[in-house]
């Protein structure tokens, strides 16, 4: 197996709108090593949401290639990878509002058909990671209840909770004040570091960047090294 | 599973999402609305189908064997009228079973067989019997199939007169005759016929008042064209009938009327009762009694109201304003108004009875709070309530009864000829159980066509269900149709072959495999060209009818299937607002990794969920009604001011009895059509792209 759990070769990515045809990415090239941090920051409407949903594969790409843990990326695997693989943390933190903190943390496992009970191991992982990111006492509660951060380190314990190869994340404190950023900046970088796991994130935050290995940054369609 | 989780959890209504909660019991209501009324509506169906079918299938048998052509133009049902063995005459299939030789022609005595004959058909040797080996095949399926069983039938025609001579109402006594003539087909009684016994009427207490009357009244009379009396019979004759009468009828209360004369010693000593007394010469001949609580002084202005005091088997009377008026010793008294006191029969009174006034009772009731018991005798009474036997004791009813083997068998009264039972519309137009008369036919001789008459008398009433010449088919013994068939030619009402074999069992569905199973052993035995074996289906009266429930029921489940779909579509809407409100949540689980075809079946597991419990309460609700349809059938009427089936049609009472194949239909169809209303929403959120769903926000 290579190094490089993210291999994305000459990525192409372009909207067709009824009147033009708008090239985003343009030849977009990323590797990151297993156990890396790489941050990418640019201007708002570089693309750089639009990158990260090409490397999430929840979204399809114009020409290029793109190997996941030494998986290339079609269009029949994408769900598969995306919940064994990949794990998300967004800027508005997504969590499910009709289930419950700990069915929301096991979701992504409920996804991937594995059996869930009380007694199962999964059910004690996910405690664990609730326990780790401080919100064990609120397990049961809706997650329409809890606050931002609280959310936000939820949506973090969800991103780990099926054991994912990379963690992408999308300015995951961007809706958060000072403090409540620096704690999720901490626990994101201490939790990949912990499980060994690889980051992306795409930020304009240039503290969370700076906590990364690697820092490029997008512009006009290209990546470069900062 | 994860489809099934996600899909309950959506489906259980919520506050927050107010919209979907009310769309969502708005689909299930509707579905369980139409699901019930299909249930109800293809329950009563199928119920009024089986109603129809089981009264086709009980007078004519489900399964019926009747002679082809073959067999009438075969040397073995042509020899007859050649062989003096068989006095020259045809035989009846009847006939033919119990005949002793299958060739009755004997060259010695009999005229030679003509050249242009059919030729006789041999099998090892011996003629082949078509006869005798149908009955043998049917014997031998009867061991196989223990509820099988059958018999032959015979069909014909004859004038019914029938002489109603009844009690006057008014007075009790005096007779009044009429006479009822129709034109009518003879069925032959087929006593195997497993359901002729729940077609049977019982007596009715008229009958029984109308059998009473007619104890003494001899029938010579009706053999008249012109009937203007009736005469009495024999005194032993009428002690026969007396004894018959009483043999199976246990009677239990009675009724008087108001020329009823109450004996003295009937009412208790020293009462004290109203009265109003008539006044003749001075003395007192009549006392009426009231019977009500209110006593009416205007009721009867040349009456005298007053207290009548019993003492000592003596009346006295004292009017109402204190006059003391004396009583005639030969005072009869009467009762106001027609009452009830139960009775027993005094046994003793039949052995010495020379005619019905002489037959006693011991009655037993209250009149005006005082207790009346003692003896009265049979005058100016009629019968109010009795038990009847079915069974025959030492002398037979004079209604058909059954045997020890569950077999009906008709009353025999030599004097009176042949037991018929009519179709229950001759009851409803007046006949009675005892009535008599006569079935006159044409006889055909060399130089003139004569009327012949059988004397018969009417031993109960029938249901010939749906008979198209039900209302006027009369069942008789089958002595009478072979006279009368022997004297004229065969005719048929409606197509039905006028001679042949019924065969009953219990399922009528096995109607067709029976038959195949017949059909087989009659191949190899050789005589399938001599008999035709049609089920209740191919029966010529029944064609229309059967073809009718066909369409009927395509029908049904056509438009049930057509309301169940337009029901079934609120899910489509309910879905499509829950596909809406749950955008962003379809991207997040997309995110999380979950498959188009996951998301997909997750709407349509909804569907189906939303279907089925649809259907299960709509079923209970079926189930529910289906129990109280009486109840719902008379707040019908109620509301409609009249009946709101006809009994004619519907009988007395809808079924309800939950169809099997109604319940299953649901079962299948709900959640089919669930599904199939549930995959365009579960299509449209799978094409969701969760990329600019996650962007939007």
């Amino acid at each position: 197996m290579s190094k490089y759990i993210l291999q994305a070769k000459n990525i192409h990515k372009n909207f067709i709108t009824a009147s033009q045809k708008i090239d985003v990415l343009k030849g977009v090239s990323l590797n990151i090593e297993k156990g890396k941090s790489v941050a990418i920051q640019g201007s708002s409407g570089e693309g750089k949401t639009t990158l990260l949903h090409v490397i999430g594969t929840l979204e399809s790409f114009s020409s290029g290639s793109l190997t996941i843990a030494g998986k290339q990326v079609t269009k029949n695997n994408a769900a598969h990878i995306r919940n064994i693989l990949l794990s998300f943390i967004f800027q508005n933190y997504n969590l499910l509002e009709d289930f419950s903190l700990i069915d929301n943390i096991l979701m992504p496992a409920r996804i991937s058909r594995s059996n869930i009970n009380k007694q199962s191991f999964l059910y004690k992982k996910a405690h664990e990671l609730l326990d780790s990111v401080g919100l064990s006492k609120r397990a049961q509660f809706p997650v329409k209840l809890l606050s931002g951060g609280e959310k936000q380190r939820a949506a973090i314990a969800r991103s780990l909770c099926n054991d994912p190869e990379l963690i992408l994340a999308d300015e995951p404190s961007g809706n958060l004040d000072h403090s409540n950023s620096r704690i999720i900046h901490n626990l994101l970088i201490d939790s990949v570091r912990a499980t060994g796991k690889s980051l992306l994130v795409v930020t304009h935050d240039k503290e969370l960047a700076a906590l990364c290995d690697h820092i490029y940054i997008l512009e006009d369609g290209v990546l470069l090294d900062s | 599973m994860f489809e099934l989780y996600i899909a309950l959890k959506y489906l259980l209504p919520k506050r927050r999402t107010k919209s979907t909660s009310l769309v969502s019991l708005m689909s299930v209501f509707v579905i369980s609305l139409v699901v019930w009324l299909v249930l109800v509506f293809l329950s009563v169906t199928v119920g009024i189908e089986k109603n129809w079918l089981e009264k086709l299938t009980s007078i004519n048998a489900p399964l019926r064997i009747s002679p082809t052509d073959a067999y009438y133009s075969s040397y073995y049902y042509q020899i007859d009228s050649l062989s003096s063995t068989s006095n020259y005459s045809y035989k009846t299939i009847g006939e033919k079973s119990i005949s002793n030789k299958t060739d009755p022609y004997s060259p010695e005595i009999d005229m030679e067989i003509p050249t242009y004959w059919p030729k006789a058909k041999y099998k090892n040797t011996k003629l082949l019997d078509p006869v005798k080996k149908a009955f043998q095949i049917l014997e031998e399926q009867k061991a196989q199939i223990p509820d099988l069983q059958y018999q032959d039938y015979e069909i014909s025609g004859a004038l019914l007169r029938i002489i109603l001579s009844r009690q006057d109402s008014n007075t009790l006594r005096e007779g009044k005759l009429s006479q009822l003539t129709q034109m009518s087909y003879l069925t032959t009684i087929n006593e195997n016929n497993p359901k002729l016994k729940s077609l049977i009427l019982t007596p009715t207490i008229k009958d029984l008042n109308h059998l009473i009357y007619q104890i003494d009244k001899s029938s010579n009379a009706v053999q008249k064209d012109f009937v203007t009396s009736t005469s009495h019979v024999n005194n032993s004759l009428f002690k026969t009938r007396l004894k018959a009468f009483f043999d199976n009828i246990k009677i239990n209360s009675i009724l008087v009327d108001e020329n009823w004369e109450m004996d003295i010693s009937l009412l208790p000593n020293n009462a004290t009762l109203d009265a109003y007394a008539f006044v003749y010469n001075d003395v007192i001949t009549k006392f009426v009694i009231p019977t009500k609580e209110t006593i009416n002084e205007k009721k009867y202005p040349h009456l005298i109201l007053g207290k009548l005091y019993v003492y000592d088997g003596a009346l006295f009377f004292i009017s109402n304003n204190n006059a003391v008026i004396p009583v005639d010793e030969n005072v009869s008294i009467n009762l106001e108004t027609l009452s009830e006191f139960q009775a027993d029969l005094l046994q003793e009174s039949i052995d010495f009875a020379k005619n019905v006034e002489d037959i006693q009772f011991t009655i037993k009731g209250y009149l005006q709070t005082h207790l009346i018991h003692g003896q009265t005798i049979y005058k100016n009474i009629k019968i109010n309530d009795a038990t009847t036997t079915f069974s025959k004791k030492s002398l037979s009813p004079f209604w058909c009864y059954y045997t020890d083997k569950n077999k009906l068998t008709l009353p025999v009264k030599e004097e009176d000829g042949k037991a018929v039972l009519l179709p229950k519309s001759s009851q409803e137009s007046g006949v009675l159980i005892g009535d008599k008369g006569f079935l006159s036919y044409a006889s055909s001789t060399a130089t003139s066509t004569q009327e012949q008459r059988i004397p018969i008398f009417v031993a109960g009433f029938y249901d010939p269900g749906i008979l198209p010449v039900g209302n006027r088919c009369i069942l008789v013994p089958s002595d009478v149709t072979r006279t009368i068939n022997a004297a004229n030619a065969t005719f048929s009402p409606d197509g039905t072959p006028t001679n042949g074999i019924y065969v009953w069992f219990d399922n009528f569905s096995d109607a067709e495999k029976i038959k195949t199973k017949l059909q087989q052993a009659f191949t190899e035995a050789g005589i399938s060209s001599y008999w035709k074996i049609s089920t209740f289906k191919e029966y010529e009266f029944a064609k229309d009818l059967m073809e009718q429930f066909q369409s009927d029921r395509t029908l049904f489940t056509l438009i049930a299937i057509i309301i169940l779909a337009v029901a079934c579509s609120n899910i489509i809407s309910l879905l499509v607002i829950l596909v809406n409100d749950k955008k962003k949540e379809i991207a997040v689980l997309q995110a999380l990794g979950a498959s188009k075809k996951s998301i997909a079946s997750v709407f349509g597991i909804c569907g189906i969920v939303t279907g089925s419990i649809s259907s299960l309460i709509g079923t209970l609700a079926a189930i529910f009604t289906l129990h109280n349809l009486d109840h719902l059938v008379n707040f019908l009427s109620f509301l409609q001011g009249h009946s709101a089936f006809n009994v004619a049609i519907f009988g007395k009472s809808l079924p309800n009895e939950l169809s099997m194949e109604a319940l299953l239909f649901i079962f299948i169809a709900t959640p089919i059509i669930s599904l199939i209303a549930g995959i365009i929403p579960a299509i449209k959120a799978s094409k969701l792209c969760p990329s600019t769903t996650l962007r939007s926000e």
